[in-house]
């Protein structure tokens, strides 16, 4: 009976399988082995590592620049840790998307630490200066071609984005360059968003 | 006294593993967004707001010039031949930062920003640092 109990008491101490492959991926992350790391981390997510898990990869996603599967994989809605937030500014940033990586470091400013915080604030910088210029409309094609492109490749996700993003820089120019488009875009990623969730 | 025992031991397996493995999932977390704090840095490369048509030029004359998969190395000295006429410098220096943005190379992007920058000045361009670190 002591034995027994022994086993159980062991063997429910110990640490899950999927902990394990988050461990590995953090050590991986450290030393830069990003690759690897994204590995560690998705087979943890497929062991049932949950949600978080997949933010990991994400974030390897950012640092192997990969930055629309990041974004992609992040998916719409903020991620709980600061930290995690931060990747998924530089992964919106990366792609081109502006837009989302200020409102996505916005969000999160007060909640950094103070490393964090300096290369957040660093990259709100940047963004400022990227669009401080005059915006060009063959830059709004430029991101409405790109949402439509998502959306054909069956990410309404990003394509989400890239219509929020053509909508929010058409609207800086006086002519609201191909507001209209932008927002039907925008309508039309919306419902196969809701079409792919109702899915899964 | 048998029936404390067995108790004790329920309570043993049922709620201390359970929070020791709460534990075990949180520092499994905790260690991999200390990780993931300890490599929280801008990009090196910044990008700017896309321009269809000059991104298109790019790719031509990428295409053109250097061919599909073209190397910075090949990028510098096409730029320093361009850079001898003073009207081609932008171009010329472009024409580097895009090859050499492909070939994913910022040690020879350096350099053939600095064997084009040679070329301008009238100087003969360095030759390239194969094989050795910067």
């Amino acid at each position: 009976m002591p034995k027994l109990l022994t086993v159980i008491v062991a063997s429910l101490l110990a640490s899950g399988p999927a902990d394990d492959h988050l461990l590995q991926g953090a050590r991986a992350f450290r030393a830069g082995r990003y690759a690897e790391a994204l590995v560690e981390f998705k087979v943890a997510e497929k062991m049932g590592a949950g949600p978080d898990a997949r933010a990991y990869a994400a974030a390897a996603l950012v640092k192997l620049d990969r930055p629309e599967e990041a974004v992609a994989l992040f998916g719409p809605k903020p991620a709980a840790d600061p930290v995690l937030e931060f990747y998924r500014a530089l992964a919106c940033y990366q792609a081109r998307l502006f837009t989302c990586a200020d409102k996505a470091l916005e969000a999160a400013m007060g909640r950094f630490g103070p490393r964090v915080a300096e290369e957040a604030k660093a990259l709100r910088a940047q963004i400022q200066r990227t669009l401080s210029g005059e915006i060009q409309a063959q830059a709004v094609d430029w991101y409405l071609q790109h949402g439509e492109d998502a959306l054909q490749a069956g990410q309404p996700g990003l394509g989400l984005l890239y219509a929020e993003e053509a909508r929010s820089l058409g609207g800086r120019r006086k002519d609201c360059h191909r507001c209209a488009e932008a927002n039907a875009l925008q309508a039309k990623a919306k419902a196969a968003a809701a079409a792919t969730e109702a899915r899964r | 006294m048998k029936a404390t025992i067995a108790a004790a031991a329920f309570l043993a397996v049922a709620v201390l593993p359970a929070s020791a493995r709460a534990e075990d999932a949180t520092s499994a977390r905790g260690e991999v967004l200390e990780a993931l704090e300890s490599q929280a840095r801008l990009p090196d490369a910044r990008p700017t707001l896309p321009d269809q048509a000059s991104d298109r030029a790019r790719e031509v004359q990428s295409t053109i010039a250097f061919g599909q998969k073209g190397a910075a190395e090949r990028a510098a000295n096409q730029a320093a031949r361009a850079a001898k006429d003073d009207s081609a410098t932008a171009a010329a220096r472009k024409a580097a930062e895009t090859a050499a943005e492909r070939a994913g190379q910022k040690s020879q992007a350096a350099a053939s920003e600095r064997r084009a920058e040679e070329v301008r000045q009238g100087l003969p361009p360095s030759k390239p640092n194969r094989g050795k670190q910067d």
